[in-house]
């Protein structure tokens, strides 16, 4: 009986072991092969046997990216589209989720449902008429039309995951800063949003991974190659004949690179946070 | 010091009343404790003074003053939470300075005052220090501190003890009062424990269901409850009723009358209850504390000695004193004896009410019957 | 102790009432939400009625001339079949490989840190970076899964999964799931730990082996979470566009076209707007439909908590 039950142990070992190894094969496999391609020569990578292994190294895509590429402008735009929404998401959202929190009215439990809503709208049935009124009021290559519409897809759902957040913050509170004589607007900057600093962190995160990475309405709504973001500016370089894919890698990982890095820091009290909305 | 005045208050929130026509007056320095079950209406009533919830019907007055549209932080209140309610992102110092640094006092100023409270307080030691590192007594003592640092008229405190450990919550008490009679400020004070209640009040007002039903000092409340519900709620052990019960005359002597006994009422009932025009028969419930019942032989100082016959039935021994359960015929009555005695279970013994100290209720209504003694 | 000297706080003569404060407060955002998606919902119904082609060109209407066209062509059905194949696949890959690594993080793996960051990367790592990694690994000519399967004498040729019409969609779903199974794992966990411990305890001291504790304690209380979150992320991977134009442009041929690239294309590429916001309409009905169905055939769940006879699930929504 327990020779039995000590194989059924280590069966059971081995198969979660297999598991593991399979998934991360799975899960690291290709973003080890681009960062190492990104490396790589591009003429070692079309050669029919591109070296598995960190052997020669180089960086001369990297130059080539922000070189003879407009990467850095992309880059430039990009940044700017994402902060710009991110600010904005995060002030609507932070003021619209205390007036959720604290004040009751009628229809604010539809409200909250159309928030949530919000998210998961089809992008693509809104695309079509947002295009024709940009045409026609010439803002089309304006990066604020970009801001425009990842602020109306951002803010809602951050309003509504940053008023999960206000919940955890006991109503006596508010009512002792009440009873100190603060005003309404003074309770939401002075105590709200200390407290809830976590809750608008992961909201900023989110904005920010979503403007960052956005692709059908840049590509749709920007045109010069000078106001492009970096995913409209890299798809282009799928676009040409003879592709280089070392230099792609390069843009692939450069675009990765400033995420990757926020979220290694901040990521851990963006999946707790975000998680502990949701359950609700 | 402020003197506040409750006209007919009454409060809806939309599921019927909460708080029906509440009339209390609580004069400068007076420590008024409102106390009542849960669903009472005392905290209810406690945050209509306060500003926090908006008065249905009736009339807040401060110092004469109308006071209902006043916002909270504009009436020169203090209040000390249940759960303390403490900013967790202040230290203890911004905490207690919060309410001086809205109202834009100078630094220096701010600083000394916090410094004094602290003293007063006791968490000098603190003052650094973020509210998550402190215990719940500590954290008591800040928002203690909180409601005194600006001199407010009123303090208002709902349940500030009842998260505290029984040791704790004893010595917060007598603090709670020291300060009270030095700071000499007019306190509202909300408590479900009579306990409490009775320790600390300078006025007592009982609640149930919204209303209110008896105020006065916690003696007279102890010993002339107004009714059955006040007479049952204060008092540890709970007072013994003796029911179903009747009240007749027969011979010219009023009577109370029972399954298990009978009982001729004490001269200073006698006439009382002639004049109030009572039929004979008229259903009554007699009640009478644990610590003025006792058992053995007849002493001469009680009036009118009428034993009645019993069976212990169960001794819990308290320390101070040991609470014998007593069958009397159909039920059981609880008797305070000294530690000492030499009953046990299974006793039979003759018990013996101190008349003097009895009470008698109308067992439709509740309401007491009997007069004043002394 | 010093005497305070309270400044009068400047008694406004009127104070806002607090329900317009709040109102005020989340104006912006409704509004805002108002204009950029209320107002194109129904002006992308209203340009279905019409034979818009280029923006600059005037709209005609021409009724429901649009709807009878398309309903009478392939492309539609042909978008919808595969735009269904495409929610489904995606949905049970997802969920498989969610459940899988989220319990790998919650038992053997509960304390690696470089595993719960390592889990979370593919949701983090931009479209367009994943898009370019898959094109380059999955290439026919020079890409890397080519190479390995070559080196390793598996295959002859590299395979074109990619260009070739029979498995093009599924490595499409495979490559998709890859990149949002995260979000899965991370609402799935936090629901595990959200699980009484004791309740293991108390299965363990009456002999329960872990599988037997898995389908008996956790699944039940996953259930409700997990339908809820479905939802959310079929509604998300039915709205999926950039990652497959990106890889595929809808090809080879129509193989992965699915409903939003189909409008994409014909509203921008072949600019005829009119019809493309008739198949944006219908796309947007039949999304309503699957969510209805989802919504609804949550009553499914209440019998399928009877079967697993829980009661506790409740407590859990």
């Amino acid at each position: 009986m327990d020779q039995k039950s000590n194989f059924k142990r280590l069966f059971g070992i081995l198969v979660i072991v297999i598991l593991i190894m399979v998934l991360s094969v799975i899960v690291l496999g290709p973003i080890y092969w681009i960062l190492l391609s990104s490396f790589k020569h591009a003429r070692e990578l079309v050669s029919g046997h591109p070296g598995l292994g960190p052997t020669n190294l180089t960086l001369e895509n990297f130059i080539y990216l922000f070189q003879r590429t407009l990467f850095a402008t992309y880059l430039k735009n990009s940044t700017f589209v994402t902060l710009m929404t991110t600010l904005i998401s995060v002030l609507l959202a932070l003021h619209g989720a205390y007036s959720l929190r604290r004040f009751n009215f009628r229809g604010k439990t539809l409200i909250e449902r159309l928030l949530l809503l919000t998210y998961m709208f089809p992008p693509i049935v809104l695309i079509i008429p947002l295009f024709k009124v940009l045409h026609t009021f010439s803002l089309i290559n304006n990066p604020w039309s970009l801001i425009i519409v990842y602020v109306a897809f951002c803010a809602p759902f951050s309003a509504w995951l940053l008023e999960s957040f206000f919940h955890s913050i006991p109503l006596e509170v508010e009512e002792a800063a009440l009873m100190d004589g603060a005003g309404r607007l003074r309770i939401l900057y002075e105590i709200f949003l200390p407290l809830t600093s976590p809750g608008l962190l992961s909201v900023a995160l989110f904005s920010i991974i979503f403007s960052w990475s956005e692709y059908m309405f840049a590509v749709t709504f920007l045109m010069n190659e000078d106001k492009m973001t970096l995913p409209v500016g890299l798809s282009h370089f799928l676009s040409i004949y003879d592709i280089n894919w070392g230099s792609v890698s390069a843009g692939a990982i450069a675009t990765a690179l400033p995420i990757a890095i926020l979220f290694g820091f901040l990521g851990r009290i963006f999946i707790k946070n975000v998680t502990q909305g949701t359950i609700k | 010091m402020a003197k506040l005045k409750l006209c007919d208050l009454y409060k809806d929130f939309g599921e019927g009343y909460v708080v029906k026509n509440v009339n209390l007056e609580v004069n400068e320095s007076e420590f008024c404790v409102l106390v009542g079950a849960s669903g009472s209406g005392k905290s209810t009533i406690l945050r209509m003074i306060a500003g926090l919830e908006k008065v249905t019907n009736g009339e807040v007055y401060l110092d004469g003053k109308l006071i209902n549209n006043v916002p909270p932080g504009d009436r020169d209140m203090a209040m000390v939470f249940q759960n303390y309610a403490l900013y967790a992102h202040m230290s203890v110092a911004n905490n207690l300075g919060y309410s001086l640094k809205i109202r834009k006092v100078p630094k220096q100023d701010r600083i000394n005052a916090i410094q004094a409270v602290a003293e007063k307080l006791q968490i000098e030691q603190l003052l650094n220090r973020r509210p998550k590192n402190l215990s719940g007594g500590e954290r008591q003592r800040v928002a203690l501190g909180r409601a005194i640092i600006r001199h407010p008229k009123v303090f208002l405190m709902d349940e500030p003890l009842s998260n505290l450990d029984a040791l704790l919550r004893v010595q917060m008490r007598t603090e709670i009062l020291r300060l009270q009679r030095e700071l000499k400020t007019t306190t509202v004070y909300v408590t479900h424990d009579q306990v409490e209640a009775m320790s600390m009040a300078d006025k007592l007002v009982l609640l149930r269901l919204g209303e209110i039903e008896q105020i006065g000092k916690p003696n007279e409340i102890y010993n002339h409850p107004a009714n059955r519900y006040v007479a049952s709620f204060v008092g540890t052990p709970v007072m013994n009723f003796i029911e179903p019960g009747e009240l007749r005359y027969e011979d010219g002597e009023w009577q109370f009358v029972n399954i298990d006994l009978s009982l001729i009422l004490p001269e200073h009932l006698q006439k009382g209850l002639t004049a109030r025009n009572l039929n004979s028969d008229t259903k009554a419930v007699l009640g009478v504390r644990a610590e003025d019942i006792s058992v053995g032989t007849p002493n001469q100082d009680w009036n009118k000695s009428q034993t009645i016959p019993g069976q212990i039935k169960l001794m819990q021994n308290l320390g101070s004193h040991t609470i014998a359960f007593t069958d009397i015929g159909h039920q059981l009555i609880a008797m305070s004896l000294d530690p000492s005695t030499e009953a046990k279970e299974s006793d039979q013994v003759q018990i013996l009410l101190d008349l003097r100290r009895i009470h008698l209720f109308d067992a439709q209504s509740g309401l007491a019957i009997n007069q004043r003694v002394n | 102790m010093t005497d305070i000297k309270l400044n009068k706080r400047n008694q406004k003569a009127f104070r806002f009432p607090d329900e317009l404060f709040g109102a005020a407060l989340l104006l912006p955002l409704l509004v805002w939400i108002l204009a950029i998606m209320g107002y194109p919902l129904i002006a992308t119904v209203w340009l279905s009625l019409t034979n818009q082609t280029v923006p600059a060109s005037p709209a005609v209407f021409i009724g429901i001339e649009n709807y009878k066209r398309i309903l009478s062509e392939p492309d539609f059905l042909n978008a919808l079949k595969n735009s269904i194949n495409w929610t489904i696949g995606n949905t049970i890959v997802q969920v498989l490989l969610g459940y899988t690594v989220a319990l790998l993080l919650n038992y053997p793996l509960r304390r690696s840190r470089f595993a719960q960051t390592m889990s979370i990367m593919p949701w983090v790592i931009p479209t367009i970076t994943m898009a370019l990694t898959w094109r380059w690994m999955l290439d026919a000519t020079n890409g890397v899964l080519g190479y390995i399967l070559r080196s390793l004498h598996l295959v002859q040729q590299a395979p074109n999964l990619l260009g070739s019409l029979g498995t093009s969609m599924p490595t499409l779903i495979v490559l998709n799931s890859w990149r949002w199974f995260p979000f899965l794992v991370v609402i799935i966990l936090a629901a595990l730990q959200n699980i009484p411990q004791e309740e293991y305890d108390a299965a363990t001291l009456d002999g329960a082996s872990f599988i037997r504790q898995f389908f008996d304690i956790s699944f039940p209380y996953l259930t409700p979470t997990l339908l809820v979150i479905g939802l959310l992320g079929t509604l998300l991977a039915f709205n999926v566009f950039d990652l497959i134009y990106l890889i595929t442009r809808g090809g080879p041929v129509t193989s992965t076209t699915t409903l939003p690239i189909l409008v994409y294309k014909t509203a921008f590429e072949a600019n005829r707007m009119g019809i493309a916001s008739a198949y944006a309409v219908l796309t947007f009905i039949v999304m309503a439909l699957f969510a209805a169905i989802y919504i609804y055939g949550g009553g499914i769940t209440r019998w399928f908590k009877y079967l697993f006879g829980r009661e506790a699930s409740q407590e859990h929504l």
